[in-house]
């Protein structure tokens, strides 16, 4: 199953705008969508609808189906949550899981903007 | 507490060819001890570090190492998780053990210390881990050196006692890993393993304790101790930094990310302002993070 992954969304809607050399109004300008929802789609806490979605895409020339990823890729931290935890250590692997995400996140953003800009990495 | 799975020739001399692959790939030959460059192993492999301190609650131990495994943009990350509420000793032993599945295959994977002896995979990974920190064959060479003998049956208990706190102090296993080893073996009796088997290795007034002090009391003490680390290695806090440095995240996504790992803007020279309000706003933009990557 392939679900929506908002922080690859996030990611690809500030680079490109920024490719473009676009201001988050202007964006807001050819999209009709509000320039602080485009702040939180590039934060991650608001996810467009589909008419919303199309115009981005449209403006920032990316592909809608690209944001959504295997959910199966996460399966083995799944697997994990369902062995036979304490509720402290419940508490601890979700901390460990949310370091791991967010370490995940920096080192795949660090990653697009070297490719994005090679002479610069 | 089940006996330890016994593993047959044919699997242990398959975990020791791996380990002395391995070891040898690594740069660590003949008796070179890996004891601190674990880390730096990992460090190499691009194997990334998580630790975070996790309490065992009552008689059952808490879980020791994770291995976790991210695919995404055909990138694969590594992660291992460690729990350094554990001894130092017991944490460098999980992360070998660890890397057993790592080298294996065998899949994301969560360890505790004692219960899942009686699982092969986990028999195989502690057999790994305690191959790749002390290979039998350099174990062997250091007995037959020191004692001009192969067999210590007939050697005293304290001079037994003296002799693994330095080994430990050098090779960086835990007690009981060593004991067992000598047991595994064969040089150590019944009755030698079960005497050294029954003393409070962790108690440092103890005997063993003021033995390994007086041996190496800088490595002694921190191979007994509890780092309670949170946070993950330099080279990793570096991409949070320059990400931040090259405008890929703002301000708050960077206070946000390096309180996770146990870090402040200022530790790195950067000084910034949040307020309160904006501080709880992103805590909860963060849980939300979370629950969306699930």
């Amino acid at each position: 199953m392939r679900k929506l992954s908002t922080a690859k969304l996030a990611e690809t809607v500030k680079l490109k705008r920024e490719e473009k050399k676009l201001t988050q109004e202007q964006l807001s300008n050819l999209t009709g969508i509000n320039r602080v929802m485009i702040g939180r789609i590039e934060r991650e806490n608001f996810i467009p609808s589909i008419t919303q979605f199309e115009s981005l895409a449209n403006t920032l020339d990316f592909e809608i189906t690209d944001m959504f990823i295997e959910k199966q890729e996460t399966n083995s931290f799944i697997a994990l949550r369902s062995e036979a935890l304490s509720e402290n250590e419940k508490e601890g692997v979700e901390k460990l899981f949310k370091m791991m995400l967010t370490l995940r996140q920096q080192i795949l953003l660090r990653s697009k903007f070297k490719n994005a800009t090679p002479n610069r990495a | 507490m089940q006996p330890p799975i016994a593993l047959d020739k044919l699997q242990i001399n398959r975990i020791k060819r791996l380990a002395e692959i391995k070891r040898r790939t690594l740069g660590f030959v003949g008796d070179t001890p890996i004891a601190s460059q674990i880390f730096t192993i990992l460090e190499n492999m691009n194997i990334l570090l998580l630790e975070y301190p996790i309490k065992s609650e009552g008689e059952k131990p808490a879980f020791s190492a994770v291995l976790m495994y991210s695919k995404e943009s055909n990138e694969e990350l590594i992660f291992i998780g460690l729990n350094t509420a554990d001894y130092f000793d017991r944490q460098v032993f999980a992360v070998a053990h660890e890397l057993y599945h790592f080298y294996t295959k065998t899949g994301s994977h969560l360890s505790r210390v004692a219960e899942e002896e009686n699982l092969l995979a986990e028999a195989e990974a502690n057999r790994f881990a305690a191959e790749f920190l002390l290979p039998e064959s350099i174990l062997e060479h250091i007995i037959l050196n020191e004692f001009k003998d192969s067999s210590l049956k007939k050697v005293q208990i304290k001079t037994l006692l003296r002799f693994i706190a330095r080994l430990q102090c050098t090779w960086w296993l835990p007690y009981r890993s060593l004991v067992r080893r000598l047991k595994e073996i064969d040089v150590i009796s019944n009755q030698q393993y079960e005497q050294l088997y029954s003393i409070n290795e962790r108690n440092m007034d103890e005997e063993y304790g003021r033995m390994g002090r007086a041996i190496n009391n800088e490595i002694f003490l921190k191979l007994n101790t509890a780092t309670n680390n949170i946070g993950t290695s330099p080279k990793d806090i570096e991409v949070i930094i320059r990400n931040f440095e090259d405008n890929i995240i703002d301000e708050d996504k960077f206070i946000n990310t390096l309180s996770l790992f146990n870090k402040n803007p200022h530790d790195y020279g950067y000084n910034i302002e949040v307020s309160d309000e904006d501080a709880n706003e992103f805590e909860e933009f963060f849980n939300g993070e979370v629950r969306d990557e699930r």
